[in-house]
């Protein structure tokens, strides 16, 4: 035998070595892949849910991990984009073989991930996503946020018994059924409650221009804005329309909650109230210890997608721990009934269609910071 | 407020997005006019454009118009660039080449802005106060008011460029025959660099500009602006300077316009309608020629 032949048959045995070795490795193991936005057009929403996410799971794993075994996170990066997190997707179930994917992160990108889910057979929760349509995929499918028909009825409420508002204006994103589904929601409660939706106009996703719509909407002088949108795009609409000289009370969603903000808005976010899943004034022990030990790791306080992403890691840590393994099957069942969970945004109980029965906080931006103004118990939802 | 009000509102919204519009346009009526190219990755040398004016404010602090100068000039290198590196090697190939060329170069420009400036969306400094003037039952922001200004300044100084200088005349020279121009002892390469540069340098202006206005940038805030200039620049007739103005303004406040009288959500298929339209009855856009275009 050639000295050139016994290298290859070395470098070929190292190679089976190599190939096998990690995977033997992964046998003890519970892979779970994120599918986060960390870049693109709500790149604060994904930056925190990782942070929270890679947090929780250092936690887990440094206290033994789960059933014994240490969890493996595989962070994957959707750019807000449902084609990304399609393929994101893909990736974490066919190559990666993950035992459940968390996120993504917003309504859109949940969509296009979910019904590969359900057909593989992987169970799915986004911590963050709200679209009301997302459970209604299947049976793999979860979340840990309240549903948008709720969030939207509970800004409706708030406006027209709260605030005693009685003339409402919408401008929302036509081509984002978040944004369509909170409009819907409000429109439908704010009406019922005798308040009168004076005007709307919507443009779409990517639009930088508001100035038409808002000159539209601001010859009616609606006593107040309803902007259901990310803040990546409520931002330039709040600055574009206070600039116009408009006046009314603005009303906002979970969307708006992000350290870019104020940036965006440039300063004109003063003074607005939105729908939220979290509030750091809230007096809990777990949240307050979330709220120290996120502070203390990443610099800044967490905000509610961040608080969401470490109860989305205790749904599913108390979910394997109830099923006993990583078999799919049992995970989704245990999934389905998790219940009485202490978590950051208060206790949670999944509900049969796979979102968490949990309460709502009504926040006002004084002074550049979110003031817990009311809390809303998701009684009669 | 009556809808009488509300239209000429949206008519001042509408000329100030028309500006922009106008501004993006002639950069790509110039190089049309000059090598018959649709060159694809201007609108992205525009987001570039207010890339560099947010760094010049935010980390070589300077005011706006400095920053403004600042980001022309880098914009115009890149320009120029584009030019030096892609599109000459190509100027004997078909013409599908260079346009097949362009489209990667923006292609290229989107990515490499996503790499190196963050996919994030950015505010944009906003180095001015706010300010509304009322003018009677309408009303005009400093924002609108710097864009018009901005605009009108750097169109009138083009068009002096273009119609009283040697330099204009050389370029109305290689625009109408590059080989009688090289003939006359015109150096079309470097008319041609030139023509890359005004564009180029045009664009960026309009980035920043836009920039102050909507007070968001990202890597992909080209795509559509570009897109509607190109449709701008066609409507008035593709090659012509003052075309690519008409058509730019008259982009905008059609645009505006449709919010007030009929819906929000036809903006931008009524932006295309009417160069559909217009082109239907002029196929050579409102300001061209008849038999312009050598078969």
């Amino acid at each position: 035998m050639s000295y050139a032949r016994i290298k290859s048959i070395v470098v070929c045995v190292l190679l089976v070595f190599a190939l096998t070795v990690p995977a033997l490795a992964q046998g003890d193991v519970i892979k779970i892949g994120l599918i986060s936005s960390l870049t693109g057009s709500v790149s604060t929403y994904g930056q925190s849910v990782r942070n929270a996410v890679t947090m929780a799971v250092d936690d887990i794993n440094a206290s033994g991990g789960i059933l014994g075994r240490q969890i493996s996170l595989i962070i994957l990066d959707d750019k807000g984009d449902g084609t990304e997190a399609a393929q994101a997707a893909r990736r974490l179930i066919d190559r990666e073989n993950v035992a459940l994917i968390l996120g993504p992160v917003i309504t859109p990108s949940v969509m296009a991930v979910a019904p590969i889910c359900q057909a593989a057979g992987v169970p799915m929760l986004t911590p963050t996503g709200t679209g009301d349509q997302i459970t209604t995929v299947g049976d793999f499918i979860f979340r840990g946020a309240y549903k948008d028909s709720f969030q939207g009825r509970i800004m409706a409420q708030f406006a027209a018994e709260n605030l005693g508002l009685k003339e409402a204006a919408i401008i929302y994103d036509v081509a984002n059924d978040y944004s369509v589904g909170l409009r819907n929601a409000f429109k439908t409660t704010f009406e019922e409650l005798g308040g009168k939706i004076i005007a709307e106009e919507s443009y779409s996703t990517g639009d930088t221009d508001f100035s038409a719509q808002l000159t539209s909407l601001a010859m009616r002088n609606p006593q107040a804005l309803f902007i259901p949108d990310y803040y990546s795009t409520a931002g330039p609409i709040l600055m574009q329309a206070r600039l116009m000289g408009m006046d009314a009370v603005m009303l906002g969603v979970d969307g708006w909650d992000s350290p870019d903000l104020s940036a965006l808005a440039g300063g004109f976010e003063e003074g607005g109230y939105i729908v939220n899943h979290y509030s750091g004034d809230v007096d809990s022990p777990v949240t307050q210890g979330f709220i120290a030990q996120y502070t203390a790791a990443f610099g800044q306080a967490p905000d509610a997608l961040a608080a969401l992403a470490y109860d989305g890691v205790m749904i599913v840590t108390k979910a394997l721990e109830a099923a006993g393994s990583t078999d799919p099957e049992a995970l989704k069942q245990a999934l389905g009934t998790v219940e009485a969970i202490e978590g950051a945004t208060g206790t949670i109980k999944m509900d049969p269609e796979g979102t968490p029965i949990k309460s709502a906080v009504i926040l006002k931006i004084t002074n550049g910071k979110w003031e817990l103004v009311d809390r809303i118990d998701p009684i009669g939802r | 407020m009556s809808w009488q009000i509300a239209a000429l509102q949206q008519l001042i919204n509408g000329l100030a997005v028309g500006s922009v519009y106008a501004l993006i346009a002639l950069g790509y009526t110039m190089v049309y006019g000059i090598i018959k190219l649709i060159n694809f990755a201007h609108g992205d040398i525009y987001m570039l454009g207010a890339y560099f004016g947010f760094y010049a404010i935010t980390m070589l602090k300077l005011p706006l118009l400095p920053a403004m100068l600042v980001s022309m000039v880098a914009a115009a290198i890149v320009g120029v660039l584009l030019e030096r590196i892609a599109y000459r090697p190509l100027r004997s190939s078909p013409r599908i080449s260079v346009l097949i060329t362009a489209i990667g170069a923006s292609l290229l420009f989107q990515s490499t802005a996503q790499l190196v400036f963050g996919a994030s969306f950015r505010p944009f400094p906003q180095a001015m106060p706010f300010r509304r003037i009322q003018l009677g039952p309408v009303f005009i922001t400093n924002r609108q008011l710097l864009i018009f200004g901005v605009a009108v300044l750097l169109m009138v100084i083009l068009h002096v460029l273009v119609t009283y200088t040697k330099f204009g005349k050389a370029m109305r020279a290689v625009a109408r025959d590059k080989e009688a121009a090289l003939l006359m002892g015109i150096n079309v390469d470097r008319i041609i660099s030139a023509t890359f540069a005004l564009g180029s340098a045009l664009a960026a202006t309009a980035g920043i500009l836009v920039g102050m206005y909507y007070n968001r940038i990202d890597p992909y805030m080209g795509m559509m602006p570009g897109l509607k200039a190109f449709v701008a620049a066609v409507l008035g007739g593709i090659g012509i300077v003052p075309g690519a103005v008409v058509g730019g303004l008259l982009m905008g406040v059609a645009e505006n316009l449709v919010v007030t009288l009929g819906s929000s959500t036809l903006r931008d298929a009524v932006a295309f309608a009417v160069l559909i339209v217009v082109l239907l009855f002029r196929p050579n856009g409102l300001l061209g020629k008849k038999g312009m275009e050598k078969v």
